[in-house]
Formats: C-alpha cells, sequence, structure tokens
C-alpha cells in the first residue's frame, strides 16, 4: 500500500515534469491524414504574461477557423527542457515548429541542423543577421516594442503634472530595456521638461513588491507609473490607483487592476505575427535564414487609450495618432538603447 | 539621504509573511523534519484565501479559508512523509510542483480568468491605525498594519514561551532531538510530529492570507520564493524563535533597501543579491568574531605564561 502510494506521487511528480507527453521515445506514426501540425513552444508559462495569454487564444481561434491545421502549444520551462522539448516535437513528426525568444535559440539550432526538412520559426531571437543566414531553415520574427512604448512616453510627459514619470520594468534584460529605450525617448520628443525614474522589481510574478517599487516611486515624486513587469505590474496599477495618480500599461488593459487611473496602454499582437508566419509557410513562402520585424506599420503593436475612464483630452489623442503615422512612415526612428538606468 | 523610518516601516512589511512561514518552519524543523514544502503549502494558501474572501464577500472569511488550505496540504506532506515513510524531499518537491500547477489550473473554472485574478479593493484585509502610536518615534512604523502583521510579530515571543517553558514544547524538543529517547520517555512521538506539522501548514496559510489579501489578488507563483527565504531565515538563526525573528527582519529590511536604492542608479542585479549578502554576512560574522577573539584569548595566554615564566 505505501509503495503504491510513494510510487503514485512519484509518478505524479515525473508526469508534471515531463508535461509535453513523453513522445521522445517512441515517435507515433506518421499521421494518415494530410493534416499541417504545428508546435509553438514558449519558455514562459502562458498565464504569465499577457502577451502570451493572447497568443495562445489567437492561436487557438486560427486553428478552430482551418480544419487542416492542428497546433499544439507547448510550454518549456528552464533551459534543460528546452532542446529535449525541441527534439521531442521534431521526432513526433511536426511540420512546422515554432519557437521563442533568445533563451531558445541554441537548442532550436540544434534541432533544425539534425531536421532540415522541418520549418522552424522563432519569436524574438535578438541575433544577427550573420547568425540567421547559418541556419537556412530558421526564420526569425520580433516584434518593435519601441515604437509604441515611445507613444506611452509622450503621453506619460504630456500627462504628468508633477513633472516626474516613473518606470517599473520586471528585470534589467533586453527586451525590457527596449520598452524603455522607447518610453524614454517619447518623454524626450514631448519637449517638456520631465524626470523620469527607473526602477526593476526583479520579478514578474510578484504583486506585492511590484506595489511597493511603484510606491517607492510615487514616494518621490512619480504622477506617472509606467509598469512593464507582468504580475509585478498589476501591483504598480494597484499602487496607483490607490494613491489616485496616472497608470501607464503595458500589453493590456487593466480595468480591474486601475479602472480610474490607466491612461492607456502598450498593445501587443504577438499572435498576428505567429499567424502572419504561419500563412507564409503553409503558402509555400518560407523565408528561412532570414529575419522580419512587425510593428505599429504591420499592426502588431498599437498604442491604446485606456476603455475605462477618459483622463486623456481628445487634443491628445490626435496627437497620438499623428505620431503614430509618423513612426509608421518612418519620419520617426526610434534607438533600442535606454538613455539611463 | 536614507529614509530610515520608511526602510524599517517596509521592512517589517516585507518580514511579516516571511516571519509567519518561518516560525511554521521552525516548529517542524524543531521535530527534526526539513520542510522544504513551504513555498507550496504558502501558494495554496494565496489561492484559497482569495477564494474564500471572494466566494464569501468576506476578508475573514478569506482568512479562514487559506488557514484551512494550508492545513490540507499539511495533512497530504505529513501523512505521506510519516505514515506512507516517503522520502520528504522528494515529497515537498511534489507539492511544490502540484501547487504551482494546480493554482494555475482553477484560476480558470472557478474566476474564469488565467494568470492573476483582481478583487474589488473592499476585500482588502484591512490595517489598524493605532493613535498614540504616531507620537512616539521609531515606534510608529508599526503602525496601519494588518492585525496578521502583528500577530507574526508576538509569535515569536509566544513560540519561546512553548518551545521552552511548556510539557508540550519539552516534548517537541527531546522528540526532534532524540526520538528513541521520546518514546522510551512516553511521548507519543508520531502525535507531536503531526501537531507541529498541522500548525506549521496553518502558519503558511496566515502567510498565504497576508500576502494576497494585502493586495486583494491573486497572481501565479505570487510566493516568489518566500517559502525558501523562511527556511533560509530559521536555519541561519539555528531554529531558535527569537533569533528567527531577528534573521526574517534583516530579510525583510534588505529587500526594503533594495526598492529604496532602486531609483538611484545601481545595477538591479546587485540590488537584487543585497538580502542574500546580508545573510552570508550574517551567517559569518558571529564565526569570524568568535574565531578572533578566540586567537586573541590565546594570545594573551601565551602572553601571560611568557611573562609569568621570565618572572
Amino acid at each position: 500500500m505505501k509503495k503504491v502510494l510513494g510510487g503514485l506521487m512519484a509518478a505524479l511528480l515525473s508526469l508534471s515534469l515531463i508535461g509535453c507527453g513523453g513522445s521522445s521515445d517512441t515517435p507515433s506514426e506518421p499521421v494518415e491524414d494530410d493534416t499541417l501540425r504545428i508546435a509553438f513552444i514558449s519558455y514562459q508559462e502562458f498565464d504569465s504574461s499577457e502577451w502570451l495569454q493572447n497568443l495562445a487564444a489567437g492561436l487557438k481561434d486560427y486553428e478552430a477557423k482551418h480544419d487542416d491545421i492542428e497546433i499544439k502549444t507547448i510550454e518549456a520551462i528552464g533551459a534543460d527542457t528546452y532542446e529535449p522539448k525541441v527534439l521531442a516535437c521534431a521526432q513526433d513528426g511536426f511540420d512546422i515548429i515554432i519557437t521563442t525568444y533568445s533563451d531558445m535559440w541554441d537548442a532550436t539550432c540544434a534541432v533544425a541542423a539534425q531536421y532540415p526538412d522541418i520549418k522552424f520559426g522563432i519569436l524574438q531571437a535578438e541575433k544577427t543577421d550573420e547568425d540567421y543566414a547559418a541556419h537556412p531553415n530558421i526564420e526569425e520574427f520580433h516584434l518593435n516594442r519601441t515604437e509604441t512604448s515611445f507613444l506611452q512616453g509622450y503621453v506619460a510627459a504630456k500627462m504628468t503634472k508633477t513633472g516626474t514619470v516613473g518606470f517599473v520594468g520586471g528585470n534589467d534584460s533586453q527586451g525590457i530595456n527596449e520598452i524603455l529605450a522607447g518610453y524614454q525617448q517619447g518623454i524626450v520628443y514631448a519637449g517638456l521638461d520631465v524626470k523620469d525614474l527607473v526602477a526593476y522589481c526583479n520579478s514578474f510574478t510578484d504583486p506585492t513588491i511590484g506595489k511597493d517599487y511603484a510606491e517607492q516611486l510615487i514616494k518621490q515624486g512619480a504622477d506617472v507609473i509606467f509598469g512593464a513587469a507582468g504580475g509585478s505590474g498589476t501591483g504598480c496599477a494597484q499602487a496607483a490607483e490607490e494613491a489616485g495618480i496616472m497608470f501607464a500599461a503595458c500589453d493590456a488593459h487593466y480595468p480591474d487592476a486601475a479602472p480610474n487611473s490607466e491612461i492607456g496602454s502598450t498593445l501587443n499582437f504577438f499572435e498576428n505575427m505567429v499567424i502572419a508566419f504561419i500563412d507564409k509557410a503553409v503558402s509555400g513562402n518560407f523565408e528561412g535564414g532570414t529575419q522580419h520585424e512587425y510593428g505599429v506599420k504591420e499592426g502588431a503593436a498599437i498604442y491604446e487609450f485606456a476603455l475605462t475612464n477618459d483622463l486623456a483630452s481628445e487634443e491628445l489623442k490626435k496627437e497620438v495618432e499623428d505620431l503614430a503615422a509618423k513612426i509608421a512612415s518612418g519620419e520617426i526612428t526610434i534607438g533600442r538603447e535606454p538613455l539611463h538606468k | 539621504m536614507m529614509d530610515w523610518i520608511s526602510l524599517l516601516e517596509l521592512g517589517v512589511r516585507h518580514a511579516a509573511p516571511i516571519l509567519l512561514i518561518a516560525m511554521g518552519c521552525l516548529l517542524a524543523q524543531k521535530v527534526s523534519i526539513f520542510n522544504l514544502a513551504l513555498e507550496g503549502f504558502t501558494l495554496f494558501s494565496c489561492f484559497f484565501a482569495v477564494v474564500g474572501a471572494f466566494v464569501f464577500k468576506n476578508v475573514w472569511m478569506g482568512v479562514l479559508c487559506g488557514v484551512l488550505a494550508g492545513v490540507l496540504t499539511a495533512v497530504i506532506y505529513s501523512v505521506f512523509i510519516l505514515q506512507l515513510q516517503v522520502n520528504p524531499v522528494i515529497c515537498a518537491l511534489s507539492i511544490n510542483t502540484l501547487v504551482t500547477g494546480l493554482t494555475r489550473y482553477l484560476l480558470k473554472p472557478i474566476f474564469n480568468t488565467s494568470g492573476r485574478f483582481v478583487m474589488p479593493s473592499e476585500l482588502a484585509l484591512p490595517t489598524i491605525h493605532i493613535g498614540f502610536l504616531d507620537s512616539i518615534p521609531v515606534v510608529s512604523v508599526l503602525n496601519n498594519k494588518s492585525v496578521l502583521v502583528y500577530l507574526s510579530l508576538l509569535l515569536p515571543f509566544i513560540l519561546y514561551y512553548v518551545l521552552f517553558h511548556t510539557e508540550f514544547g519539552l516534548n517537541m524538543r527531546i522528540t526532534g532531538l532524540n526520538e528513541e529517547a521520546a518514546l522510551a520517555a512516553g511521548v507519543n512521538t508520531k502525535k507531536v510530529k503531526y501537531t507541529a506539522l498541522l500548525l506549521n501548514g496553518a502558519l503558511c496559510g496566515l502567510a498565504g492570507a497576508e500576502l494576497a489579501l494585502s493586495v486583494y489578488m491573486f497572481n501565479v507563483g505570487m510566493t516568489n520564493g518566500r517559502g525558501f527565504t523562511a527556511l533560509a531565515a530559521v536555519t541561519l538563526a539555528g531554529a531558535h524563535p527569537l533569533v528567527a525573528l531577528g534573521t526574517c527582519m534583516l530579510f525583510g529590511v534588505s529587500e526594503s533597501l533594495s526598492i529604496q536604492l532602486s531609483t538611484s542608479g545601481y545595477s538591479a542585479y546587485l540590488l537584487g543579491a543585497i538580502p542574500y549578502a546580508m545573510a552570508l554576512t550574517a551567517a559569518l560574522l558571529p564565526r569570524i568574531i568568535r574565531l578572533v577573539s578566540n586567537n586573541m584569548k590565546k594570545k594573551s595566554a601565551e602572553r601571560q605564561a611568557i611573562e609569568l615564566h621570565s618572572n
């Protein structure tokens, strides 16, 4: 009895660790019908960030609309699981495998070299053109996050009353720093004397910490807080709402945590990028060995004012619309390096 | 430049959940169970504190549900390790993994969201304002805290009394030190171990309630390693409740220090390491002092011997 229950517990543990389904040992029979099988492997839990949730939902919709396409979404948490899971998908006979972020680049390359017939896509690999050219069956696509955060910075600078705005990032990484870079350049572009404070809270899942960091910035005079920190950012939203100041949102609107204080959000449509890639690959236009950037112009990122209040004036909304058009036309170019940290 | 009062104020707030977990962990350690499942206990309680508060529209029902969830996970853990003799480390890891997955999964059927659930602010854990405290310097940092924070600050003293001045405490300590001797003395060691673990679960439940209800939301993985921090604090304190109060405060204040310094331009990675650097210092400093003082004693004894000899 003891052994059975103990074994059960161990089995439960190993199951939860493998997650993917343990298909690596026994490759399943090739699929008879001509269903196209696509695997999307995320390096983060899908529910950890708003953008990943939207992405997963977008892929599900796409799958529902196309009878001949099957999309499997998989989580690979921790660097030691990247390669085994990508390899398992390749062995399982997926036609297209999409991986995520620079974290998974090495694992993707290793498997892509072994399976030259499988089309690989990678989201946000952050590598150089030479790196991409060396891998003819990997196509990279990434989102330009600086453009919408530029608009966010412009709006924040125009709306602050104290002349100080704040930024709380999830961690000091390239992805977050690009958002910061756009934000800071937007503030400068507004041409007003606005000071910006930067803090990193070292977590994407801790609202308590996020709230404390935001309160610290508020104490130092900030009256707009830009929270780019996933779940910790929800804590920032709550701090702004309680203090009666403004909250600049990232990735999604916050009608639950900051209905009266949110000014607007930098919305991203990662699902559009991934679907554009799938469409290309399905129709035979796969461009391995190259990279593609999506932004305001492609409709993969937009700045949207809050839907739950009208803090922003009509005049400002018009200005932001014009600015977005200028960014799309290439009149305004935005650097990727933060002005200061 | 440094705002000492707000440093301490924030430190107390950060230390409170860690302290609650640590006191539970300490009870388990007293009966020689090295509990690695604290993170799982606390996260499960966070989730059910929010469920309870939201379903019953009452924050205190939330606290109660949090405690019950903590006790439930503790029951599962203790049955596995005490009754079925499963390796405690394996069991703790599976509880942590299971709770992480289960809370993520349950958000969907219960709240129909994924990732996080934010409640109306009426369901926040109320803070208590004590008028006369404001006028006392330094002590005023204790004002405007929730009742669970006060409880967490009192607990080390209560536990100190229970452990060192009651028969129950004696039974616990002897069970941990030498189980066979305890059995020979007629102590029901299994019962003592169960009691310690269930209390551990209840205290983790309070910590979960404090964490989740003070921000009136649940977020996946919101314990963010506090269970392990508490374990470190207790180990550092040699499982002594009053010393553990100190080490938990150390962790709380150093977290608060890295928040205060966050906008000053120091590297975020460096600031994130402050709590651990502090812990390392706290662990090493007493030993170094002892080493140096022993050395000095030895030298002065030698000198005395030489002086005696030459005289």
